[in-house]
Order: structure tokens, then C-alpha cells, then sequence
């Protein structure tokens, strides 16, 4: 294979390139090759003159002005030429990132920045988050003051356990509770407080 | 170029916010009594998480702003964003969730959240949104098991009836610094404690970066590439034994 530089508009795109690009993406290439320079050759047919592999990257070089590049020349028959175009661009070939990508691509932006990240288009390799459907509504919360009921807990020897369950249903049995709170327990230790205090006093 | 305007913020089920945040955030777990759930969408996609509910302190916390009512506040307890968001997305999107607080719960006066410096940060983002510091605390809260080298925080050794094994462990180094938002700008006037400056984490050496001190040219630059990684600050490499209190 032949390598020269040679003059930018001597080559010819292949009209049959099934490879197409967004005006966005190849404002990111652009920004590659600004970067980075021409580091790959374009791959071209002596044949018939027409590139095989480098028709984005020749696009953005010519609109960044660039008059010669670097090319490898390939002496390829009609379909050899079209076989190779596809297969220089096939995925399936080409191997796929793994979930390291994250840790290096934040690595580089911390490295090159936020501006250049983006402007490179590295930020759409990035993890993308899941579909999700959301609410209509925010769900309604508690408004104003405290409830003026609170619980207590308490370590108990299992003999103490015994006397207070005695003495609540002792409490119990002195006859109905009186006052906002419904919980019988509280009420019947209420009650058994209320006499040692009394009694105290 | 992607904006931090073009994010959208919205309201999510619990579901999907708790399985976001066990993938994203640095403990991987989630807060059980969280409430209010919200999500920062970018295109379609679910990018970031910010979870609210009662604070887990809350008889003492509650001190802190003068005549608060029981339900007067609430916590921002987790909040986690994923590293495609543009730049900016996590103070807008506090903002845009603040806005929201606001106006669904007029009862809310202000919102509480915790920066966990021992394993996170110092809470950049926090001060990048409006947020008022006001306590940096040597953390002792969060300790590691000898036996394991896993990390407990103080709250689910006392649910595991650990306390007393807890108690004899290391601390993680680092400073817990609390920091405050208020939705009613009114309930400012009735702080309890003093509006720290921003200034004075360096000047204690409390700044944080994933977990460590950080130098101090880079304590305060406010640069935020780095500040993500699913929590408000990056984390230390550090797995939880058991459900922590702070976000």
C-alpha cells in the first residue's frame, strides 16, 4: 500500500457511501482533528479514486480549510472497494466499551474540562439513566404542630415486665379512662403514676 | 451545547427513586421515612434523584430554627445525579425542587441537609444553591467494623443493638457540616445558631474531597466536573455495612 500526502480536493467521495453524519457530530470531529490532528490516513482507491474509508473526517477538513492529507492507497476492484468502505465502519468488528468507561471518561473531563468534554461529544458515551414516567402530583404532607402523643421505651427485667402488666391491669380495672388518648396501656400507667404520685405527695 | 436550563424537574414514585439511588449513590442505600421524591430528567431519561423526609434528629434539629413547627421543616436526605447532566444541573435543579417545596407545601419553612465529609464532601453543591452553613462538627457518626472494614453509621448500630460494639470502634476522619435552605425567607430572623462563612471550613481544615482534606486552592473554587459522582460531593471508595443517616 502507497502512503503519500496529498491534496485535499483531489479526492473524491464515494457516491455510493452509506456512511451519513449530523452537522452536530461532525462539529465534534472537527474539534478531534483541532485536537488531536489528522492521526489517521484516509483510505483511498487508486482505482477510482474514491474514499474508502475518511469521508467525515475529510468533510470536517475541508471546512476547517485544511488543503493536504495524509492517505494510504488501496488497489481494491468495485466491490472489494465497497466491502471495505462497510466493513472499515462495521460495529460488529469493532468491539464495544465496558463499564470502565465511566471512571475514564470522568478521569478525562476533570482532565480536559467540562467545555472540551462536551464540545468532543466524549459526555454522550457517558451512563444513561432510565426511562421513567413522572408524577403528576407531589404527595400531600403532615401540616402544622406536633400530635401532643409521643411513645416511650424502656429496658425491663422480665420480673419487672410482670409487676407493670399487673399493676396497668390493676389500672384497668379501676374503671374507664377519660381524656383525648385511646391507647389503654398509656391510660392504665397514666393512672398507676397519677396514685404514686398522690401518694407521694 | 447541553444546558443545565433544558434539565427537567418533576416528581417521581418512591420506587424509582430508591432503585435510582442504590445505583447511584455512594452508599447505596436509601433513607426508609423518605417522603417526597424528585426527579432531574435530561431528555427523557431519569439523570438525578432528591429524596425529602422528617429528619432522623429531628427533636434536635428543629432547634435550630426558633419556633419551628413539628412540620415545619423537612430533610433533604439523599440526592444523587448522574454524570451525563450538564454542568450546573445539580444547583438548578435544587433550585427548581425548592421552588416546587414551595409552593405544594407552603407549611415548610426550611430544609436541612447534611454534608458527610468523612466519606463525601464538603458540600459544594450545597453552597453553589443557596444554602446557609451552619454547624461544622467533627464527624464520629460513621465508624469502621475492625473485623470487616465496612462502615457503620451511629443510627443503625443503635436499630442492629449494636451501640456497644459500635462504641469501641474508629471514626472515620472527617467533619460533618449542616447546611440549611430556607423557603421562607422570614424564618432566617429566628436561627438559633450563627450563619457560618463559607470561608471558615478551609480556616478548620473541614474541607473535604472524597473523604479526605482537601488542598485549599481547591476547597473553594466551586468547580463542579468533579463533584458529582452520584452524590452531592464524590465519595471515598467505601461500602456501608448498614443504612447511614446522612446524605
Amino acid at each position: 500500500m502507497d502512503r503519500e500526502v496529498v491534496k485535499i480536493s483531489s479526492l473524491k467521495a464515494a457516491p455510493y457511501n452509506p456512511r451519513q453524519i449530523s452537522g452536530e457530530a461532525l462539529a465534534g470531529l472537527s474539534k478531534s482533528l483541532e485536537r488531536w490532528g489528522v492521526v489517521q490516513e484516509v483510505v483511498a482507491n487508486k482505482r477510482t479514486g474514491y474514499i474508502v474509508g475518511g469521508h467525515q473526517r475529510v468533510a470536517a477538513l475541508k471546512k476547517m480549510g485544511v488543503k493536504e492529507v495524509p492517505v494510504v492507497w488501496v488497489d481494491l476492484d468495485d466491490v472489494e472497494e465497497k466491502a471495505l468502505n462497510v466493513a472499515l465502519n462495521n460495529p460488529h468488528i469493532s468491539g464495544e466499551f465496558d463499564d470502565t468507561i465511566a471512571g475514564l471518561l470522568t478521569e478525562i473531563r476533570d482532565g480536559i474540562g467540562p467545555d472540551d468534554f462536551e464540545s468532543l461529544m466524549l459526555d454522550d458515551l457517558l451512563p444513561q439513566g432510565e426511562e421513567v414516567t413522572p408524577l403528576d402530583d407531589m404527595p400531600d404532607l403532615p401540616d402544622g404542630d406536633k400530635e401532643p402523643f409521643q411513645q416511650m421505651t424502656f429496658t425491663l427485667h422480665d420480673e419487672q415486665a410482670e409487676q407493670i402488666k399487673a399493676a396497668l391491669q390493676i389500672a384497668k380495672d379501676m374503671g374507664a379512662f377519660e381524656g383525648p388518648n385511646e391507647n389503654s396501656n398509656g391510660n392504665a400507667l397514666a393512672r398507676v403514676c397519677e396514685t404514686f404520685l398522690t401518694m407521694r405527695a | 451545547m447541553a444546558s443545565a436550563k433544558d434539565i427537567h424537574v418533576a416528581p417521581i414514585s418512591a420506587s424509582n427513586a430508591n432503585s435510582f439511588m442504590k445505583k447511584l449513590h455512594y452508599s447505596g442505600k436509601v433513607v426508609p421515612n423518605s417522603q417526597v421524591h424528585i426527579g432531574v430528567f435530561w431528555g427523557d431519561r431519569l439523570e438525578g434523584v432528591m429524596q425529602f423526609g422528617p429528619s432522623l434528629c429531628k427533636k434536635g434539629t428543629i432547634q435550630v430554627v426558633r419556633d419551628t413547627k413539628w412540620h415545619g421543616f423537612i430533610e433533604l436526605n439523599r440526592m444523587a445525579f448522574g454524570e451525563r447532566l450538564p454542568r450546573n444541573s445539580e444547583s438548578r435543579a435544587i433550585s427548581v425542587a425548592m421552588r416546587m417545596m414551595r409552593k405544594k407545601y407552603p407549611h415548610l419553612e426550611w430544609v436541612v441537609s447534611f454534608a458527610d465529609g468523612a466519606q463525601c464532601g464538603d458540600g459544594t453543591i450545597y453552597r453553589a444553591s443557596g444554602f446557609v452553613l451552619t454547624d461544622i462538627r467533627v464527624s464520629d457518626s460513621l465508624r469502621i467494623n475492625p473485623d470487616t472494614g465496612q462502615v457503620m453509621h451511629a443510627i443503625a448500630a443503635h436499630h442492629q443493638k449494636r451501640r456497644g460494639e459500635f462504641n469501641k470502634w474508629k471514626a472515620l476522619d472527617g467533619y460533618q457540616l449542616r447546611y440549611i435552605y430556607f423557603l421562607n425567607p422570614e424564618a432566617k430572623k429566628r436561627l438559633t445558631v450563627p450563619i457560618i462563612p463559607f470561608s471558615r471550613i478551609d480556616e478548620m481544615g473541614a474541607g473535604m474531597y472524597r473523604g479526605k482534606p482537601k488542598r485549599v486552592k481547591q476547597a473553594m473554587d466551586g468547580g463542579h466536573p468533579s463533584q458529582r459522582q452520584g452524590s452531592t460531593d464524590p465519595h471515598a471508595p467505601i461500602t456501608l455495612e448498614a443504612n447511614d443517616a446522612t446524605g
